[in-house]
């Protein structure tokens, strides 16, 4: 076994890409088809808007060649993933570093690439390659009515090569390869449909959004180099005391900058305004990139880099504040969203948040292990939002899935129970998987040395308690239906929708999904159920195997099994006291919720316009630089550079225009120039022989 | 009384007719069919000209040239008329400012 490992995590990282390279190829074979230029479906029209010409038997092997190439490809990784993991969980396959090539060398200077396995990417690994095999199948049934599905699927499969290279690399230059990599694919899934306005809005939203925090990183890294002489993760290790000694502010510096990248990527307060927009895409894409895996790049950043963070326990404590800002930010906005996917997007937020905040305390084992269940059960409830809105025929609004008169948990009731799973787990509720790992996070908070994570442990236990209401709040909404009650109450709506739908021909009635989207839900499932219990060694120091670091006097994830009882408890009394609370505004008393918000305006404002983020961003920032870029393209562009071009031009256009009247066309005037120039020169030569 | 024919007088006529005729050619602003015959004229004075060189140095060639000269002066006028005919045809007129597709 141990023979095979170096060979085994190449594989696994450079599949994916293959299969993204050959699914491009079929690109050479059958060219760009009609129907991929034009609008496929998308989720605001119905299916049938764009009915495609019957496709022709070639046009479908272009498809189901660079589908079945990309598929079969993740799922070899998976199961090579796997491989490694249990490996290395049983002890019989050892962490190993290997080496591809050099990219280059300057002096003592060199970048290479290769691989780097240990427990810390080999849990990666198996998160990445299980959540993107599942949403690659899933699409299958998902995407099987958009023309250009070839192109997707070779999107995803070259996000999960440049995901797996971001988390296996030994360096941190391949790693930001990776990073941009994955940011580059986020843009890409983000506005796969690149005729909807919003979504290409929202895909250039995410990528300058990114931008800004990778020039953070970029920054960070640049001070990285400069102090430590080098990038790989090896050396950086072994020098930090050494530099802390001497240097503790860079330290600090470098730590804090490459936080702030990581902010970006995970999608933290301050720079998480892309992350709802970036719902525009297709929601398998929301599942694999924005709830399970890119965004928890920053988590891992932070893991990865562990020893560098436990010498800079002023960022730390930064780390630990922002996170805990963002649980609650998020979880108060999810509360009032209407998109079923948004209310989602800020869970997945709120859950990164805890992440964070684990790592400000320290318990770098918590966030991992929190990381790991949040991806089983955040892509199952994704998928499980993509089934709702492929069985509601691309209708997004939790509130109209109550005005359609359909009782959806009668409609669709495996989506039903696997939602149901997620939003238990997402709740943290025992046995589910959330319960472990957001409950060890939690008494990490509490148990910090000093008493400085009690207020983390508070805003966390009360995010708690609001994930709770607004995760089963989508499940009320969305699900329990009393057609009486919408018969007695909502006539006037009710015969409004009848006629819209009576003016839209392409009414269908709800669906459950096809089973080609049902299975690859069922292991997620199975992860949300179970991988808190199976993986539950992931929460201790010990099972990392030193690819974590903890400073022995940051004891809060070892003294986190001896917190108080009570305080153990609370997270768990206040999540069941959510669902219970939600089942009463969102299923039984749906009048409620409205007299709330009516009681207090302003909060609920607050809330439902997301703080007002964007309006600030928009004063703050965008106007201002569109200001200022007006201002360029106004006299740098138009006035000065365009000017002197076109004033050359017209120098040469007026002169010509002068010249051009030589040419009159009449023959006797070149007659006439013809004799002239004959006189003059032969009058000259006759002058000078004279 | 009589004068002597001299190369001077000869070279004299040939002189004017060409003038004539380059006068011809570059104020008349009327008629195509003039300008040819001003072609003509001029052609007639360069004729002339080898005419009286080739007598006053006792060489035959110059004679001979100026039989091509009128041999080829009566095939390109067969030539211009065509042209001129074909020009009038499509134009209707043969004013030579019509002819101004050239202009710049």
């Amino acid at each position: 076994m141990q023979a095979l490992v170096p060979q085994l995590t190449t594989l696994a990282v450079l599949l994916p890409a293959i299969g993204a390279l050959l699914g491009a190829l079929t690109f050479l074979i059958w060219p760009t088809l009609k129907a991929e230029l034009a609008h496929g479906h998308d989720d605001h029209h119905g299916h049938d808007d764009h009915a495609p010409e019957a496709p022709t038997a070639s046009s479908k092997w272009a498809h189901y060649v660079a589908m079945s190439l990309t598929t079969g490809s993740v799922l070899a990784a998976t199961v090579i993933s796997w491989t490694l993991f249990i490996g290395l969980n049983n002890g019989t396959a050892e962490p190993v570093t290997t080496h591809w090539f050099t990219w280059f060398s300057a002096g003592p200077w060199a970048v290479t690439f290769g691989t780097m396995l240990d427990k810390l990417s080999a849990t990666m690994l198996i998160v990445v390659t299980s959540v993107s095999a599942c949403v690659h199948v899933y699409s299958w049934g998902y995407m099987a009515e958009d023309a250009s599905k070839r192109r997707f699927f070779i999107y995803l499969s070259a996000f999960t090569f440049a995901m797996l290279m971001l988390v296996t690399a030994p360096n941190l230059v391949q790693m930001f390869l990776g990073w941009e990599g994955v940011g580059v694919c986020s843009y890409l899934l983000i506005g796969f449909w690149f005729h909807k306005a919003s979504a290409n809005a929202a895909a250039i939203k995410a990528f300058i959004v990114n931008r800004v925090a990778d020039a953070a990183m970029l920054v960070g890294l640049f001070a990285l180099a400069a102090t430590f002489g080098t990038l790989t993760y090896s050396e950086i290790f072994a020098k930090v005391d050494a530099v802390s000694a001497t240097n503790s502010y860079a330290i600090s510096f470098i730590a804090l900058f490459l936080f702030i990248g990581a902010m970006g990527k995970s999608a933290q307060f301050g720079l998480h305004t892309w992350l709802p927009d970036a719902m525009e895409g297709p929601t398998p894409v929301s599942a694999l990139i924005h709830a399970a895996t890119m965004v928890t790049a920053g988590v891992f950043l932070l893991c990865r880099m562990s020893p560098l963070y436990e010498a800079a326990p002023q960022v730390l404590h930064i780390v630990g504040y922002v996170g805990a800002i963002t649980a609650i930010f998020a979880a108060t906005v999810g509360l009032t969203q209407t998109d079923i996917k948004r209310v989602i997007a800020y869970s997945t937020c709120s859950q990164l948040g805890y992440m964070f905040f684990a790592i400000g305390v320290s318990a770098y084992p918590a966030a991992m292990f929190h990381l790991t269940t949040h991806a089983f059960f955040k892509a199952l409830l994704f998928l499980g939002a993509g089934s709702v809105i492929h069985g509601m025929h691309h209708e997004q609004n939790i509130f109209n899935y109550a005005k359609s008169g359909y009782v959806l948990r009668k409609v669709l009731p495996i989506t039903y129970g696997l939602m149901w799973l997620g939003s238990l787990a997402l709740a943290g509720i025992p046995p589910f998987a959330g319960y472990f790992s957001k409950d060890l996070v939690l008494e990490s908070a509490f148990a910090a040395p000093g008493g400085w994570g009690l207020p983390l442990y508070a805003i966390g236990t009360l995010a708690a308690m609001l994930t709770a209401i607004y995760g089963f709040r989508i499940i009320f909404m969305s699900f329990h239906n009393k057609p009486k009650v919408d018969e007695a109450h909502a006539k006037p709506t009710k015969a409004k929708s009848k006629k819209e739908a009576h003016h839209d021909d392409h009414h269908h009635t709800p669906h459950e999904s096809p089973w080609i989207m049902l299975v690859p839900m069922l292991p997620l499932a199975f992860g949300a159920v179970l991988s808190g219990w199976l993986l539950h060694n992931m929460g201790t120091l010990e099972w990392w195997d030193g690819s974590i670091v903890i400073h022995h006097a940051h004891s809060a994830l070892h003294d986190a099994h001896h917190i108080p009882e009570f305080f153990k408890k609370l997270p768990l009394i206040l999540a069941i006291s959510g669902i219970t609370l939600a089942f009463y505004l969102f299923a039984e008393y749906r009048g409620i919720p409205k007299r709330i918000s009516q009681l207090l305006p302003i909060p609920y404002a607050i809330s439902l316009n997301k703080w007002y983020i964007d309006e600030i961003y928009q004063v703050l920032w965008v106007n201002p630089t569109a200001s200022v870029a007006r201002f360029f393209a106004e006299w740098g562009d138009k006035k000065g550079i365009d000017g002197l071009l076109n004033g050359g031009a017209a120098t040469v256009r007026d002169f010509g225009q002068w010249l051009r009247g030589a040419q009159t066309g009449y023959v006797y005037h070149y007659a006439y120039a013809m004799l002239l120039a004959l006189t003059l020169g032969l009058g000259y030569l006759l002058w000078k022989t004279m | 009384m009589f004068y002597t024919l001299t190369l001077s007088h000869v070279l004299t006529l040939s002189a004017l007719l060409f003038t004539m005729g380059m006068a011809g050619i570059v104020l008349n602003r009327r008629n195509i069919i003039a300008i040819l015959m001003c072609l003509e004229l001029v052609l007639l004075s360069v004729s002339i000209n080898l005419v009286g060189t080739s007598y006053f140095r006792a060489d035959i060639t110059g004679q001979i040239f100026s039989m091509f000269i009128l041999t080829v002066a009566a095939a390109e006028l067969a030539i211009g008329l065509a042209i001129v005919t074909l020009f009038f045809r499509n134009r209707g007129t043969i004013e030579i400012d019509a002819a101004d597709l050239m202009k710049g």
